[in-house]
């Protein structure tokens, strides 16, 4: 083991490290949310088989009502 | 179609802030992804449509359009020009429940996700020992701050659940997996608090995950059900034409019309009320009620029910019964009856949760106290009888069943199979006899001509049988494959159709039109329609239904499961067709309630039935039977009580079906045996002290990925 090891001064990185993980990780949880509300999973067998559609017609307005 | 607002339709949409419609439409006839595009192209092709969304998913369309509600229906006649039936659609509160439900459960899950990723992270230096003293804490602390939140929130369904069967005074599952969770965050957080001993809070968050995985799935298998019931409610907005004193013709919903009030019954109109006739015979189409494809004359004075089509001229109809009191509505109410029976199987997975719970808090319990006993000390003992708890924990019998059936249905629905309720999988893999209904199940309920006339003189035929709706007419025309109108024809309704050829009058239809005296009694099962050219001899045509071109393979085989036909056609007709379809055991002139009688008898013999249906004098029947079997293209109330819907017509399906679902059941048993077998063989470790919590959970899990693999292996043949 290096020298150093297990002493406090050489693992002060995880007082950066591990805060910016959580983060990390709480984005990804916030992101899976707003997902979620958006009705992003609400047809999970549809939009996976939309990738492989070549023509699909694309709306002229989305869910709120906003023309595209 | 006609332009009268349809209630039905009115009532489902929903009118957006700027002005634009929105409209939730059931749809059938989705088979693959090509068909969200030929849809969605052939919906937002008409014009005032703005969007048009389909979810493959739950088999839906979203329709956005800007004008009347006229623009529905162009929409929809659009829709089924290119073969897809959409129907309108106002999701009960229900449906918006189960929807919550799923949305939530999907949160508890990602939230527990994020918990357990993390926690494992922070768990490697802890297990692998290589910090000291303080780090340690730090990390502990860390795995503390983050699970417990995490967990409190994604352990809702489990906690809510067990808390109101404690309430009740019952236990669930629920119960000991709450406790398993709460003891192992407890222990281990007054562990970190005395700042000494091994935390075990990624076992927890990995227990929570992997059951909220089982738990989730399970929801989505049970919540593909309610489609069918939507449509009960289309059936019920029909309107009938009130004839007033004046002779004024009044159109109101059927359930407002009153006993003895006047109706006028108008050409091609399905009677929304029971009555008698008044003026005159009238030719009905009692297909919906009796599944019997040829229209009927009905003298007059005779009742009439609600369902019927009136294939003649118009009639008047004297009220006799409304809304609730129609034959109609009884079926409804029967259907009603035999459904709410069936939902009381229980489960086999709710079976064993039963006796599994008590079982499990008492070995817990035995751990706690024997080792206390022993001298262990309160601390160890209840860190034992946690190791206990988490072992016993259901993941692998919670996802036994939930994961089978999932891959299951996803290769079922690619066939074109419908499963409508949760325990329909269940249900199916412990049939022993197949019962089926003649007329549109083992027959296509459509006639098709057998012989009769030239080439030359069917041309003709179906050139004036064009015209005309009459099923006899229209299958003349199937056989011809088609034909121009015959220029200056017309349909005289109920006689045939008259018109001229090179200065002849040629005619088609019933014997009397065309000058036939006493035409020799028809063969049982046989219908027949004439043509005459002028004053030469009547050509005959004979139709007969046409038995399904895979009835016979299908029927061999079904032998195992020693078929029977049960059909409310004449006897005559319907040995002639089991003869045909190779059946032994075939009976005629069943009527609805004897159809359920048989069933019953069935039962008491032990068997458990696959009724097989597709008309409205089925739908108790199917709702009675163990499992309901109906076509795509059946009567909205058959499909309603069934539990199997085949979309594509074949009945080679059935054997199919049956197979796969024994080999789930056999899946289903075998995953419940591995989770069993490392139950027995954990327990006593773990009693002893030979199974940590961390190990319990790293146990758990692995039994829980080898009941999955075993299920996924169902979904790839």
């Amino acid at each position: 083991m290096p020298h150093g090891w297990g002493r406090n001064k050489s693992m002060s990185i995880l007082v950066f490290l591990i805060p910016l993980a959580l983060l990390f990780g709480l984005a990804w949880l916030g992101g899976l949310l707003w997902a979620l509300r958006n009705g992003q999973f609400d047809d999970p067998d549809g939009n996976a088989a939309r990738i492989l559609l070549d023509d699909e017609p694309t709306p002229t307005t989305n869910r709120k009502g906003v023309r595209q | 179609m006609s332009t009268q607002h349809d209630p039905a339709l009115t009532s489902a949409i929903h009118t957006r802030p700027d002005g634009t419609g929105e409209m939730t439409l059931l749809a059938e006839g989705l088979r693959c992804a090509g068909c969200i595009v030929t849809l969605e192209k052939a919906l937002t092709a008409t014009p005032g449509v703005q969007n048009a969304r389909v979810n493959y998913s739950t088999q839906r369309v979203r329709l956005v359009w800007k004008g009347t509600p006229t623009v529905v229906q162009k929409a929809i006649q659009a829709a089924a020009a290119k073969g897809y039936t959409l129907t309108p659609y106002s999701p009960s509160a229900q449906d918006a429940q189960q929807d919550a439900d799923e949305k939530f459960l999907l949160r508890c899950l990602a939230v527990a996700a994020f918990a357990v990723a993390n926690v494992m992270l922070l768990a490697i230096p802890l297990w692998a020992g290589v910090v000291d003293e303080s780090q340690r804490l730090l990390l502990q602390w860390l795995s503390a701050l983050i699970t417990l939140p995490c967990l409190a929130y994604a352990g809702q369904p489990y906690f809510n659940a067990a808390y109101v069967a404690l309430r009740h005074g019952r236990v669930g599952m629920e119960v000991p997996i709450s406790l398993a969770i709460i003891l192992t965050c407890g222990i281990s957080l007054f562990d970190v608090w005395v700042q000494r001993g091994d935390t075990y809070f990624e076992s927890a968050a990995m227990l929570l995950f992997f059951l909220l995985i089982g738990r989730y799935l399970e929801t989505r298998v049970r919540g593909r059900s309610r489609q069918a019931a939507a449509r009960m409610m289309q059936m019920q907005n029909i309107q009938v034409a009130l004839l007033g004193k004046t002779g004024k013709v009044t159109l109101i919903p059927a359930a407002e019309a009153k006993i003895g009030q006047l109706v006028l019954w108008r050409h091609g109109e399905r009677l929304g009320v029971d009555g008698m006739l008044t003026d005159g015979d009238a030719l009905v189409d009692t297909s919906l009620l009796t599944g019997e494809s040829l229209p009927r004359t009905l003298a007059n004075k005779a009742t009439v029910q609600a369902g019927m089509v009136n294939m003649g001229e118009a009639r008047t109809v004297r009220v006799t019964q409304v809304g609730q009191g129609t034959v109609l509505a009884e079926l409804a109410r029967l259907i009603d009856t035999a459904t709410a029976a069936k939902n009381n199987y229980t489960r086999l997975a709710d079976a064993l949760a039963r006796r599994y719970a008590p079982v499990v808090h008492g070995l817990a319990f035995i751990t706690f106290v024997g080792n206390m006993v022993c001298g262990l000390g309160w601390h160890d003992s209840l860190l034992r009888a946690a190791a206990v708890l988490l072992v016993t924990c259901p993941c692998a019998l919670a996802l036994a069943v939930p994961t089978v059936h999932v891959a299951v249905m996803g290769k079922l629905l690619r066939m074109g199979i419908v499963l409508t309720s949760g325990d329909a999988l269940e249900r199916l893999g412990t049939i022993s006899r197949v019962v089926m209904d003649k007329t549109g199940t083992l027959t296509t309920g459509k006639l098709s001509l057998v012989r009769g006339g030239t080439a030359d003189q069917r041309h003709l035929a179906a050139r004036l049988a064009v015209l005309s709706q009459h099923p006899l007419a229209q299958a003349i025309v199937r056989a011809v494959g088609g034909a121009s109108p015959l220029p200056g024809a017309k349909e005289h309704v109920g006689k045939g159709v008259e018109g001229t050829l090179k200065g002849k009058t040629v005619r088609f239809g019933s014997a009397s039109w065309c000058g036939v005296k006493n035409p020799p009694p028809a063969k049982a099962g046989e219908a027949r329609v004439w043509l005459r050219v002028g004053n030469g001899k009547p050509v005959v045509f004979h139709l007969t239904d046409t038995l399904r071109p895979d009835a016979r393979e299908a029927l061999k085989a079904l032998a195992a499961y020693r078929p029977m036909l049960l059909s409310g056609d004449s006897t005559a007709a319907v040995q002639a067709m089991a003869h045909q379809a190779g059946v032994t055991e075939a009976y005629g002139d069943v009527s609805p309630t004897a159809k359920q009688d048989m069933l019953a008898k069935l039962h008491n013999q032990g068997a458990r039935v696959l009724m097989a249906g597709d008309g409205l004098n089925d739908a108790p029947s199917l709702a009675l039977a163990d499992i309901g079997l109906s076509f795509g293209q059946a009567s909205d109330l058959a499909k309603l009580s069934a539990d199997v819907i085949l979309q594509q017509e074949e009945l080679a399906h059935i054997p199919r079906l049956l197979r796969i679902a024994r080999q789930a059941r056999r899946a289903v048993m075998a995953n419940f045996g591995l989770a069993f077998v490392y139950n027995l063989a954990s327990v006593p470790l773990a009693m002893i002290g030979y199974i940590t919590p961390m190990a319990a959970a790293l146990l758990m899990s692995t039994s829980s990925l080898i009941v999955v693999a075993n299920a996924a292996r169902l979904g790839q043949k």
